[in-house]
């Protein structure tokens, strides 16, 4: 899916209707592997396993505590897969493109760089982790709690001091808010068609069956 | 002792890196432009990134360290002695080197970048490796410094040293020269005839070339040599 705006639209009536019923959450599962992502997941052997495990552990616990752990479970495992998929789905740029387009060159601007910005910033933590990782394992040390630890205070002044460099950047450029954009939009027809269908979930989790059918009459 | 590439690929994003080769014994240069894939061939090397084709074999090599670009990677203490001594070498010889006599009990966070990558560096050298990978060694290290660190990388006494770096303003003396074009790393050979096939070599020994001279190496004192026999 390539236009931003329809990928937003479709992240958000997918989650509410994951959110707002089970029934909401199978069909928006069922429309994530209409989208071909299945392949795409299991490339994020760790991503799947931490969230397998997470989501497990607290169906468990709601379970044995007089909930439902299995809609639980349900509901949070769509909820997770639509968020992965837009991520994946995610393409420099996009996020500026999408405020500016909402929100105008002002607030739409200075929202859509800091969310550009949070996103590349997802990017750099992956990488920064991994090569903090290679450095512990260099000195013979084994990756852990431990080290976790060790890592965590480097992480923030990596980005403290990114950010920092970020925002004179920014400064000596003269920026101080807004700028001009001309957001150019991509879409297909089945972008078109997998966004009324994500909207249509969103609604039948939002709309009971029976009411439904009632309206009909 | 070698290490062998051969027909690697490695993808990440739109950009691409292929190569093949053997690096022998000896300090090696792979010099390339920012954004080239230096820092992808150093990991790929190290074995933190694994190529989608072809494969590595390292023969004889039982031990690597690599040196990374950001010198903030490297930390997992609180003070900088604790940091040397993480690192397993002798601290006061580490703090002598690195001009940080008096610092020990210092954040290492509170050291700027600079400061950083001499301590990082110095107790790099201190070990005794096979296989020495230096992403990037010269980045925000001042011109005494650099020229310091290379007097002190050819004090290494065997092994393979492979230097990444886009820089061009200091060198320790070089026995194989490699380049990184357009994603494909292409061996130039040994000196003094590699600096002839280097496409963007530093323009005070392509001032030498264009003047019919070439240095033997890269060092300073090569290149002040070359310069006398213009003057001649």
């Amino acid at each position: 899916m390539q236009d931003t705006r329809l990928k937003v639209i479709s992240t958000v009536a997918l989650s509410i209707g994951a959110y707002l019923s089970v029934v909401g959450a199978l069909f928006a599962i069922a429309w994530w592997f209409a989208n071909g992502r299945l392949a795409k997941f299991m490339t994020y052997p760790r991503l799947t396993g931490l969230y397998t495990v997470i989501i497990i552990i607290v169906a468990i616990l709601i379970q044995f505590s007089g909930g439902s752990g299995i809609f639980y479970a349900i509901k949070l495992t769509a909820i997770v897969l639509i968020a992965i998929w837009a991520y994946d789905e995610y393409r420099s740029g996009e996020m500026l493109n999408f405020f500016v387009w909402g929100l105008g060159r002002d607030l739409g601007f200075d929202i859509g760089l800091i969310a550009e910005m949070s996103m590349q910033t997802l990017t750099t933590i992956r990488e920064d982790i991994d090569h903090i990782r290679y450095a512990i394992t260099l000195k013979g040390m084994r990756w852990g709690w431990r080290s976790i630890g060790l890592a965590m205070p480097i992480l923030l002044h990596a980005l403290l001091q990114r950010s920092e460099e970020q925002a004179k950047i920014l400064a000596v450029r003269g920026y101080r808010h807004g700028g001009n954009l001309c957001p150019i939009f991509i879409f297909t027809s089945y972008d078109i068609l997998a966004t009324i269908c994500a909207i249509c979930i969103a609604c039948s989790a939002a709309i009971p069956p029976g009411e439904f059918f009632i309206l009909l009459h | 002792m070698q290490l062998r590439l051969d027909c690697i690929r490695c993808e990440r994003g739109r950009f691409s890196l292929r190569g093949s080769g053997t690096f022998e014994e000896g300090v090696h240069l792979v010099w390339g432009p920012v954004g080239s894939g230096k820092s992808s061939l150093a990991f790929l090397i190290a074995g933190t990134l694994v190529p989608s084709e072809g494969s590595i074999s390292r023969q004889g090599i039982d031990s690597l360290l690599m040196s990374m670009q950001f010198p903030e990677y490297h930390l997992t203490a609180n003070t900088v002695e604790q940091e040397i001594k993480l690192w397993g070498v002798d601290v006061d010889r580490v703090l002598t080197v690195a001009s940080l006599l008096g610092r020990e009990r210092d954040d290492p966070l509170s050291l700027s970048r600079g400061e950083l990558k001499q301590l990082e560096l110095a107790c790099i050298l201190q070990k005794k490796v096979d296989l020495l990978l230096l992403d990037e060694p010269f980045g925000s290290l001042d011109c005494i410094n650099r020229h310091e660190f290379c007097s002190r990388l050819e004090g290494r006494a065997k092994g393979i040293t492979i230097i990444f770096t886009h820089d061009h303003s200091a060198f320790p003396r070089i026995d194989y020269f490699w380049e990184l074009r357009e994603g494909f790393l292409t061996f130039l050979g040994t000196p003094p005839n590699a600096l002839v096939q280097w496409s963007s070599p530093p323009p005070y020994i392509k001032y030498l070339i264009q003047r019919g001279v070439i240095p033997k190496n890269v060092r300073f004192d090569d290149v002040m040599e070359a310069q006398c026999k213009i003057r001649d």
